[in-house]
Protein backbone atom coordinates (compact mmCIF):
# COMPACT_ATOMS: atom_id res chain seq x y z
CA UNK A 1 0.00 0.00 0.00
CA UNK A 2 2.74 2.09 0.83
CA UNK A 3 4.04 1.87 -3.05
CA UNK A 4 0.61 2.68 -4.44
CA UNK A 5 0.71 6.18 -2.26
CA UNK A 6 3.86 7.02 -3.62
CA UNK A 7 3.15 5.88 -7.16
CA UNK A 8 0.40 8.99 -6.80
CA UNK A 9 2.21 11.20 -5.08
CA UNK A 10 4.90 10.85 -8.31
CA UNK A 11 1.50 10.49 -10.51
CA UNK A 12 0.67 14.09 -8.89
CA UNK A 13 3.92 15.47 -8.96
CA UNK A 14 4.07 14.62 -13.16
CA UNK A 15 2.63 18.04 -14.39
CA UNK A 16 1.61 16.08 -17.88
CA UNK A 17 -1.14 13.66 -15.76
CA UNK A 18 -4.38 15.01 -15.87
CA UNK A 19 -6.23 15.82 -12.81
CA UNK A 20 -8.73 12.82 -13.47
CA UNK A 21 -5.96 10.57 -13.58
CA UNK A 22 -4.74 11.44 -9.86
CA UNK A 23 -8.40 11.56 -9.01
CA UNK A 24 -8.53 7.54 -9.94
CA UNK A 25 -5.14 6.39 -8.87
CA UNK A 26 -6.57 7.76 -5.31
CA UNK A 27 -9.82 6.46 -5.14
CA UNK A 28 -7.62 2.76 -6.20
CA UNK A 29 -5.99 3.45 -3.20
CA UNK A 30 -8.96 4.00 -0.93
CA UNK A 31 -10.80 0.69 -2.36
CA UNK A 32 -7.34 -1.43 -1.55
CA UNK A 33 -7.81 0.32 1.85
CA UNK A 34 -11.18 -1.25 2.06
CA UNK A 35 -10.47 -4.48 0.80
CA UNK A 36 -8.04 -4.90 2.96
CA UNK A 37 -10.02 -3.65 6.31
CA UNK A 38 -12.82 -5.91 4.84
CA UNK A 39 -10.24 -9.10 4.91
CA UNK A 40 -8.91 -7.86 8.17
CA UNK A 41 -12.26 -8.56 9.93
CA UNK A 42 -13.18 -11.68 7.94
CA UNK A 43 -9.76 -12.86 9.07
CA UNK A 44 -10.81 -11.56 12.72
CA UNK A 45 -14.52 -13.50 11.99
CA UNK A 46 -12.87 -16.74 10.92
CA UNK A 47 -10.30 -17.06 13.77
CA UNK A 48 -13.12 -17.48 16.14
CA UNK A 49 -14.14 -21.15 16.33
CA UNK A 50 -17.96 -21.95 15.12
CA UNK A 51 -20.52 -21.23 17.72
CA UNK A 52 -20.75 -25.41 17.78
CA UNK A 53 -18.43 -27.44 16.19
CA UNK A 54 -18.42 -31.37 14.95
CA UNK A 55 -17.39 -33.97 17.42
CA UNK A 56 -14.26 -34.76 18.14
CA UNK A 57 -12.34 -37.95 19.95
CA UNK A 58 -12.76 -37.43 23.79
CA UNK A 59 -8.52 -37.98 23.79
CA UNK A 60 -9.02 -34.05 22.24
CA UNK A 61 -9.96 -32.99 25.79
CA UNK A 62 -7.13 -34.66 27.28
CA UNK A 63 -4.38 -33.20 24.90
CA UNK A 64 -6.34 -29.37 26.05
CA UNK A 65 -4.93 -30.46 29.86
CA UNK A 66 -1.95 -32.24 28.68
CA UNK A 67 0.18 -29.09 30.49
CA UNK A 68 -2.08 -28.98 33.19
CA UNK A 69 -1.56 -30.73 36.78
CA UNK A 70 -2.12 -34.39 36.78
CA UNK A 71 -5.70 -34.29 38.52
CA UNK A 72 -7.44 -33.18 35.66
CA UNK A 73 -5.48 -35.79 33.31
CA UNK A 74 -6.64 -38.50 35.75
CA UNK A 75 -9.72 -37.13 35.76
CA UNK A 76 -10.45 -36.72 31.86
CA UNK A 77 -8.98 -40.44 31.36
CA UNK A 78 -11.74 -41.46 33.52
CA UNK A 79 -14.35 -39.87 31.73
CA UNK A 80 -13.19 -41.52 28.46
CA UNK A 81 -14.38 -44.81 30.32
CA UNK A 82 -17.75 -43.59 29.13
CA UNK A 83 -17.97 -41.01 27.09
CA UNK A 84 -16.81 -41.26 23.58
CA UNK A 85 -16.51 -37.78 22.20
CA UNK A 86 -16.79 -34.25 22.78
CA UNK A 87 -18.79 -31.73 20.61
CA UNK A 88 -17.37 -27.79 22.00
CA UNK A 89 -18.69 -24.56 21.81
CA UNK A 90 -17.89 -21.48 21.34
CA UNK A 91 -16.90 -19.78 24.79
CA UNK A 92 -18.90 -16.68 24.69
CA UNK A 93 -21.39 -16.51 26.80
CA UNK A 94 -24.28 -18.86 25.28
CA UNK A 95 -22.66 -21.90 25.54
CA UNK A 96 -24.91 -23.46 27.97
CA UNK A 97 -28.33 -22.72 25.76
CA UNK A 98 -26.31 -23.30 22.49
CA UNK A 99 -25.10 -26.77 24.05
CA UNK A 100 -28.35 -27.57 25.43
CA UNK A 101 -30.47 -26.89 22.64
CA UNK A 102 -28.19 -28.25 20.30
CA UNK A 103 -27.68 -31.78 22.16
CA UNK A 104 -31.98 -31.54 22.72
CA UNK A 105 -32.28 -31.32 18.84
CA UNK A 106 -29.81 -33.79 18.06
CA UNK A 107 -31.32 -36.19 20.46
CA UNK A 108 -34.62 -35.58 19.01
CA UNK A 109 -33.67 -35.93 15.40
CA UNK A 110 -31.48 -38.98 16.18
CA UNK A 111 -34.68 -40.54 18.37
CA UNK A 112 -37.17 -43.22 16.58
CA UNK A 113 -39.54 -42.90 19.16
CA UNK A 114 -42.48 -40.73 17.69
CA UNK A 115 -44.33 -40.42 20.76
CA UNK A 116 -41.22 -38.67 22.28
CA UNK A 117 -40.41 -36.65 19.50
CA UNK A 118 -44.34 -35.71 20.05
CA UNK A 119 -43.91 -34.50 23.35
CA UNK A 120 -40.50 -32.65 22.94
CA UNK A 121 -42.36 -30.17 20.31
CA UNK A 122 -45.54 -30.44 22.98
CA UNK A 123 -42.70 -29.05 25.39
CA UNK A 124 -41.86 -26.22 23.28
CA UNK A 125 -45.61 -25.29 22.42
CA UNK A 126 -46.57 -24.67 26.27
CA UNK A 127 -43.38 -22.55 26.89
CA UNK A 128 -45.90 -19.94 25.04
CA UNK A 129 -47.96 -20.00 27.82
CA UNK A 130 -44.91 -20.08 30.49
CA UNK A 131 -43.98 -17.22 28.88
CA UNK A 132 -47.55 -15.19 29.08
CA UNK A 133 -47.71 -15.71 32.39
CA UNK A 134 -44.51 -14.65 33.73
CA UNK A 135 -45.79 -11.87 32.03
CA UNK A 136 -43.65 -11.29 28.71
CA UNK A 137 -45.83 -9.78 25.88
CA UNK A 138 -45.90 -11.53 22.87
CA UNK A 139 -43.93 -9.21 20.75
CA UNK A 140 -40.84 -9.73 22.24
CA UNK A 141 -40.69 -13.64 22.24
CA UNK A 142 -42.89 -14.83 19.18
CA UNK A 143 -40.46 -14.38 16.44
CA UNK A 144 -37.95 -16.20 18.28
CA UNK A 145 -40.47 -18.74 19.02
CA UNK A 146 -41.02 -18.92 15.06
CA UNK A 147 -37.42 -19.90 14.52
CA UNK A 148 -37.48 -22.37 17.01
CA UNK A 149 -40.32 -24.23 16.23
CA UNK A 150 -39.60 -24.33 12.86
CA UNK A 151 -36.20 -25.72 13.51
CA UNK A 152 -38.21 -28.21 15.16
CA UNK A 153 -40.98 -29.30 13.01
CA UNK A 154 -37.95 -29.33 10.37
CA UNK A 155 -36.34 -32.31 12.68
CA UNK A 156 -39.97 -34.03 13.28
CA UNK A 157 -40.44 -34.16 9.61
CA UNK A 158 -36.68 -36.04 8.84
CA UNK A 159 -36.00 -32.54 6.46
CA UNK A 160 -32.59 -32.19 8.66
CA UNK A 161 -29.53 -34.42 9.04
CA UNK A 162 -26.66 -33.92 11.56
CA UNK A 163 -24.86 -31.38 9.25
CA UNK A 164 -27.63 -29.20 8.38
CA UNK A 165 -28.23 -28.99 12.10
CA UNK A 166 -24.88 -27.74 12.46
CA UNK A 167 -25.05 -25.25 9.95
CA UNK A 168 -28.52 -24.02 11.64
CA UNK A 169 -26.07 -23.13 14.72
CA UNK A 170 -23.22 -22.09 13.39
CA UNK A 171 -25.59 -19.23 11.45
CA UNK A 172 -25.29 -16.38 13.79
CA UNK A 173 -28.62 -14.92 13.21
CA UNK A 174 -30.82 -18.50 13.65
CA UNK A 175 -28.58 -19.40 16.70
CA UNK A 176 -28.57 -16.48 18.54
CA UNK A 177 -32.06 -16.53 18.29
CA UNK A 178 -32.53 -19.87 19.93
CA UNK A 179 -30.18 -19.01 22.76
CA UNK A 180 -32.55 -15.88 23.21
CA UNK A 181 -35.64 -17.82 22.98
CA UNK A 182 -34.04 -20.86 25.78
CA UNK A 183 -33.31 -17.79 27.84
CA UNK A 184 -36.67 -16.60 27.48
CA UNK A 185 -37.80 -19.49 28.89
CA UNK A 186 -35.41 -19.97 31.50
CA UNK A 187 -36.10 -16.55 33.02
CA UNK A 188 -39.93 -16.85 32.48
CA UNK A 189 -39.21 -20.32 35.30
CA UNK A 190 -37.50 -18.61 37.15
CA UNK A 191 -40.42 -15.44 37.66
CA UNK A 192 -42.96 -18.58 37.76
CA UNK A 193 -41.40 -19.85 40.94
CA UNK A 194 -39.56 -16.77 42.47
CA UNK A 195 -40.90 -17.98 46.29
CA UNK A 196 -39.01 -21.88 45.50
CA UNK A 197 -35.59 -20.31 43.98
CA UNK A 198 -34.89 -16.42 45.47
CA UNK A 199 -33.47 -17.53 48.48
CA UNK A 200 -30.17 -19.05 46.30
CA UNK A 201 -29.42 -15.86 44.44
CA UNK A 202 -26.08 -14.48 45.37
CA UNK A 203 -26.48 -10.72 45.46
CA UNK A 204 -29.50 -9.11 47.47
CA UNK A 205 -31.40 -8.28 44.14
CA UNK A 206 -35.00 -10.04 43.54
CA UNK A 207 -35.48 -12.32 41.07
CA UNK A 208 -37.19 -9.86 38.19
CA UNK A 209 -33.41 -8.07 38.41
CA UNK A 210 -31.60 -11.18 38.55
CA UNK A 211 -33.74 -11.95 35.41
CA UNK A 212 -32.99 -9.06 33.53
CA UNK A 213 -29.42 -9.10 34.28
CA UNK A 214 -28.28 -12.58 34.18
CA UNK A 215 -31.17 -14.86 32.45
CA UNK A 216 -32.39 -12.71 29.59
CA UNK A 217 -29.38 -10.73 28.96
CA UNK A 218 -27.31 -12.83 26.08
CA UNK A 219 -23.36 -13.40 26.42
CA UNK A 220 -24.12 -13.80 30.15
CA UNK A 221 -23.15 -17.53 30.97
CA UNK A 222 -25.54 -19.95 32.97
CA UNK A 223 -25.05 -21.21 36.58
CA UNK A 224 -26.60 -24.08 38.08
CA UNK A 225 -29.90 -22.37 38.53
CA UNK A 226 -30.30 -21.49 35.04
CA UNK A 227 -29.98 -25.13 34.35
CA UNK A 228 -32.91 -25.94 36.71
CA UNK A 229 -35.45 -23.98 35.70
CA UNK A 230 -34.54 -24.40 31.74
CA UNK A 231 -34.46 -28.17 32.32
CA UNK A 232 -37.82 -28.08 34.85
CA UNK A 233 -38.95 -25.70 31.21
CA UNK A 234 -38.89 -27.82 28.97
CA UNK A 235 -39.08 -31.55 30.43
CA UNK A 236 -35.84 -31.81 29.55
CA UNK A 237 -33.60 -33.98 31.87
CA UNK A 238 -29.75 -33.01 31.88
CA UNK A 239 -26.50 -34.27 34.06
CA UNK A 240 -23.60 -31.89 33.61
CA UNK A 241 -20.18 -33.04 34.83
CA UNK A 242 -17.97 -29.96 36.21
CA UNK A 243 -14.02 -30.18 35.59
CA UNK A 244 -12.64 -28.25 38.92
CA UNK A 245 -9.36 -28.35 40.46
CA UNK A 246 -10.47 -30.35 43.65
CA UNK A 247 -8.53 -33.76 44.21
CA UNK A 248 -11.20 -35.94 43.62
CA UNK A 249 -10.29 -38.41 40.33
CA UNK A 250 -13.56 -38.72 38.82
CA UNK A 251 -15.55 -35.74 37.22
CA UNK A 252 -18.43 -35.03 39.36
CA UNK A 253 -21.68 -35.05 37.29
CA UNK A 254 -24.95 -32.94 38.79
CA UNK A 255 -28.14 -34.31 37.71
CA UNK A 256 -30.33 -32.18 36.68
CA UNK A 257 -34.24 -33.39 35.97
CA UNK A 258 -37.81 -32.25 35.58
CA UNK A 259 -40.51 -32.44 38.22
CA UNK A 260 -42.35 -35.16 35.60
CA UNK A 261 -40.60 -38.48 37.02
CA UNK A 262 -41.68 -40.48 33.93
CA UNK A 263 -40.03 -38.35 31.39
CA UNK A 264 -37.01 -38.77 33.70
CA UNK A 265 -37.21 -42.49 33.12
CA UNK A 266 -37.95 -42.63 29.55
CA UNK A 267 -35.62 -40.25 28.03
CA UNK A 268 -31.68 -40.50 28.54
CA UNK A 269 -30.51 -36.89 29.75
CA UNK A 270 -28.52 -34.77 27.58
CA UNK A 271 -24.85 -34.46 29.12
CA UNK A 272 -22.97 -31.22 29.36
CA UNK A 273 -19.58 -30.27 30.42
CA UNK A 274 -18.32 -27.21 32.32
CA UNK A 275 -14.73 -26.45 31.99
CA UNK A 276 -13.15 -23.27 31.13
CA UNK A 277 -15.84 -20.97 31.85
CA UNK A 278 -17.99 -22.64 29.50
CA UNK A 279 -20.26 -25.85 28.62
CA UNK A 280 -19.40 -28.72 25.68
CA UNK A 281 -21.53 -31.17 25.09
CA UNK A 282 -20.38 -34.99 26.07
CA UNK A 283 -21.38 -38.29 23.94
CA UNK A 284 -21.74 -41.07 25.87
CA UNK A 285 -20.56 -44.29 24.52
CA UNK A 286 -23.72 -46.64 22.91
CA UNK B 1 -33.24 -13.47 7.90
CA UNK B 2 -33.34 -9.88 7.13
CA UNK B 3 -36.89 -9.68 6.96
CA UNK B 4 -36.88 -10.56 10.17
CA UNK B 5 -35.78 -7.58 11.69
CA UNK B 6 -38.94 -5.86 9.80
CA UNK B 7 -41.31 -8.44 11.12
CA UNK B 8 -40.53 -7.22 14.16
CA UNK B 9 -40.23 -3.33 14.01
CA UNK B 10 -43.85 -3.74 12.13
CA UNK B 11 -45.02 -5.66 14.86
CA UNK B 12 -43.54 -2.91 17.11
CA UNK B 13 -45.25 -0.20 14.80
CA UNK B 14 -48.60 -1.84 15.01
CA UNK B 15 -48.71 -2.41 18.70
CA UNK B 16 -47.39 1.50 19.71
CA UNK B 17 -50.41 2.13 17.08
CA UNK B 18 -53.09 0.24 18.78
CA UNK B 19 -51.63 1.60 22.22
CA UNK B 20 -51.01 5.01 21.98
CA UNK B 21 -48.53 5.60 25.07
CA UNK B 22 -49.45 8.97 26.42
CA UNK B 23 -45.98 9.64 27.57
CA UNK B 24 -44.66 9.09 24.44
CA UNK B 25 -46.23 11.34 22.03
CA UNK B 26 -44.94 9.89 18.91
CA UNK B 27 -42.45 6.89 17.84
CA UNK B 28 -42.32 5.92 13.50
CA UNK B 29 -39.96 5.04 11.36
CA UNK B 30 -39.30 8.74 9.23
CA UNK B 31 -39.88 7.11 6.23
CA UNK B 32 -41.72 4.42 4.20
CA UNK B 33 -38.78 2.93 2.94
CA UNK B 34 -36.62 2.54 5.53
CA UNK B 35 -37.42 1.25 8.28
CA UNK B 36 -34.40 0.59 10.07
CA UNK B 37 -34.53 4.62 11.32
CA UNK B 38 -36.99 6.24 13.45
CA UNK B 39 -38.17 9.61 15.42
CA UNK B 40 -39.92 9.25 19.36
CA UNK B 41 -41.25 12.21 20.67
CA UNK B 42 -40.97 11.71 24.27
CA UNK B 43 -43.26 13.99 26.49
CA UNK B 44 -41.16 15.02 29.62
CA UNK B 45 -42.39 14.11 33.16
CA UNK B 46 -45.00 17.18 34.33
CA UNK B 47 -43.84 19.85 37.12
CA UNK B 48 -40.37 18.52 36.27
CA UNK B 49 -37.66 20.79 34.66
CA UNK B 50 -37.62 18.26 31.96
CA UNK B 51 -41.55 19.18 31.12
CA UNK B 52 -41.66 19.08 27.51
CA UNK B 53 -41.67 17.48 23.65
CA UNK B 54 -37.97 15.73 23.43
CA UNK B 55 -37.33 14.63 19.92
CA UNK B 56 -35.07 11.15 19.73
CA UNK B 57 -33.70 9.85 16.44
CA UNK B 58 -33.71 6.26 16.55
CA UNK B 59 -31.02 3.74 14.40
CA UNK B 60 -31.78 0.41 14.08
CA UNK B 61 -29.37 -2.55 13.59
CA UNK B 62 -30.14 -5.24 10.90
CA UNK B 63 -29.48 -7.74 14.02
CA UNK B 64 -32.24 -5.77 16.24
CA UNK B 65 -33.12 -7.22 18.52
CA UNK B 66 -30.35 -9.25 19.47
CA UNK B 67 -28.71 -6.07 19.86
CA UNK B 68 -29.62 -2.85 20.95
CA UNK B 69 -30.89 0.25 18.67
CA UNK B 70 -28.59 3.92 19.06
CA UNK B 71 -30.91 6.74 20.39
CA UNK B 72 -29.99 9.77 20.55
CA UNK B 73 -31.57 13.39 21.44
CA UNK B 74 -32.07 15.46 18.17
CA UNK B 75 -33.56 18.13 20.81
CA UNK B 76 -31.03 19.45 22.78
CA UNK B 77 -31.46 18.92 26.36
CA UNK B 78 -29.07 19.64 29.32
CA UNK B 79 -28.46 16.36 31.82
CA UNK B 80 -25.60 14.64 33.23
CA UNK B 81 -26.05 11.47 31.14
CA UNK B 82 -27.05 13.19 27.69
CA UNK B 83 -24.04 14.98 25.51
CA UNK B 84 -24.85 19.18 25.00
CA UNK B 85 -23.56 18.48 21.74
CA UNK B 86 -23.88 15.37 19.84
CA UNK B 87 -27.49 13.89 21.61
CA UNK B 88 -25.99 10.66 23.10
CA UNK B 89 -27.52 8.77 25.80
CA UNK B 90 -25.20 6.78 28.24
CA UNK B 91 -27.66 4.44 29.87
CA UNK B 92 -26.77 0.48 30.57
CA UNK B 93 -29.50 -0.55 28.50
CA UNK B 94 -28.48 1.11 25.41
CA UNK B 95 -25.09 -0.36 25.52
CA UNK B 96 -23.77 -3.28 27.54
CA UNK B 97 -27.49 -4.03 29.94
CA UNK B 98 -29.20 -4.88 25.86
CA UNK B 99 -31.87 -7.88 26.05
CA UNK B 100 -33.46 -8.95 23.20
CA UNK B 101 -36.58 -8.37 25.62
CA UNK B 102 -36.89 -4.46 25.49
CA UNK B 103 -38.58 -2.82 22.86
CA UNK B 104 -38.11 0.58 21.17
CA UNK B 105 -41.19 1.72 23.14
CA UNK B 106 -39.73 0.26 26.48
CA UNK B 107 -35.66 1.97 26.01
CA UNK B 108 -37.81 5.16 25.12
CA UNK B 109 -39.50 4.99 28.27
CA UNK B 110 -36.21 3.89 30.40
CA UNK B 111 -34.62 7.25 28.87
CA UNK B 112 -37.89 9.51 30.27
CA UNK B 113 -37.20 7.68 33.42
CA UNK B 114 -33.42 8.39 33.05
CA UNK B 115 -34.22 11.94 32.95
CA UNK B 116 -36.07 12.44 36.68
CA UNK B 117 -33.28 9.89 37.67
CA UNK B 118 -29.44 11.29 36.59
CA UNK B 119 -26.70 9.32 37.46
CA UNK B 120 -24.24 12.21 37.76
CA UNK B 121 -20.80 9.65 38.31
CA UNK B 122 -20.57 8.90 34.56
CA UNK B 123 -21.47 12.57 33.03
CA UNK B 124 -21.71 13.34 29.66
CA UNK B 125 -22.30 16.56 30.83
CA UNK B 126 -19.74 17.51 33.14
CA UNK B 127 -21.19 21.09 34.00
CA UNK B 128 -24.79 19.53 34.82
CA UNK B 129 -23.23 16.99 36.67
CA UNK B 130 -20.76 19.26 38.77
CA UNK B 131 -23.94 21.33 39.67
CA UNK B 132 -25.57 18.21 41.12
CA UNK B 133 -22.53 16.60 42.77
CA UNK B 134 -22.17 19.48 44.76
CA UNK B 135 -25.42 19.76 45.75
CA UNK B 136 -26.27 22.68 43.92
CA UNK B 137 -30.05 21.69 43.05
CA UNK B 138 -31.70 25.07 42.69
CA UNK B 139 -28.43 25.83 40.00
CA UNK B 140 -29.12 22.61 38.23
CA UNK B 141 -32.84 23.10 37.85
CA UNK B 142 -32.83 26.37 36.69
CA UNK B 143 -30.47 25.26 34.14
CA UNK B 144 -32.00 22.49 32.80
CA UNK B 145 -35.18 24.64 32.70
CA UNK B 146 -33.75 27.09 30.92
CA UNK B 147 -32.72 24.68 27.96
CA UNK B 148 -36.24 22.99 28.24
CA UNK B 149 -38.18 26.71 27.51
CA UNK B 150 -35.34 27.20 24.83
CA UNK B 151 -35.47 24.45 22.84
CA UNK B 152 -38.29 21.75 24.32
CA UNK B 153 -41.49 23.75 24.48
CA UNK B 154 -42.32 24.43 21.13
CA UNK B 155 -42.83 21.52 19.02
CA UNK B 156 -43.47 22.92 15.69
CA UNK B 157 -40.41 25.36 15.65
CA UNK B 158 -37.79 22.30 17.11
CA UNK B 159 -39.18 19.75 14.32
CA UNK B 160 -38.34 22.51 12.04
CA UNK B 161 -34.98 23.18 13.00
CA UNK B 162 -34.03 19.29 12.97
Amino acid sequence: MDKKIVEVSEAMSNSEVSKDEVDSEFSKVKISQINWEFEQSIKKETRKPPLVCLTEDISKLYQQYEQDSEIYRIKIVNLAEKHSGIRRCRSDGNSFYRAFAFAWFERIMNSSNKRRCQSALNSLAATNSLLNSAGYVTLVYEDAYNIVEVQMKAILNGEHDEDMLLTIFQTDEISNYIVYYFRLITAAYLKLHQKKYEHLLEFEIGMDQFCTNFVELMDQEADNLHAIALTKALNVPVEIGYIDSDMMKYISFCKYYPDNDEISSISRPLILLHHSKHYDILYRWE
Amino acid sequence: MAEAVARRLLKELKDYQKEPNPDLAELSPISDDNLLIWKAVLRGEPDTPYEGHWILRIEIPKTYPIHPPKIKFLTKICHPNISFKTGEICLDILKTAWSPAWTLQSACMAIRLLLSNPEPTSPLNCDAANLLRCGDFMGYESLVKMYTQLYAMNQQENEASS
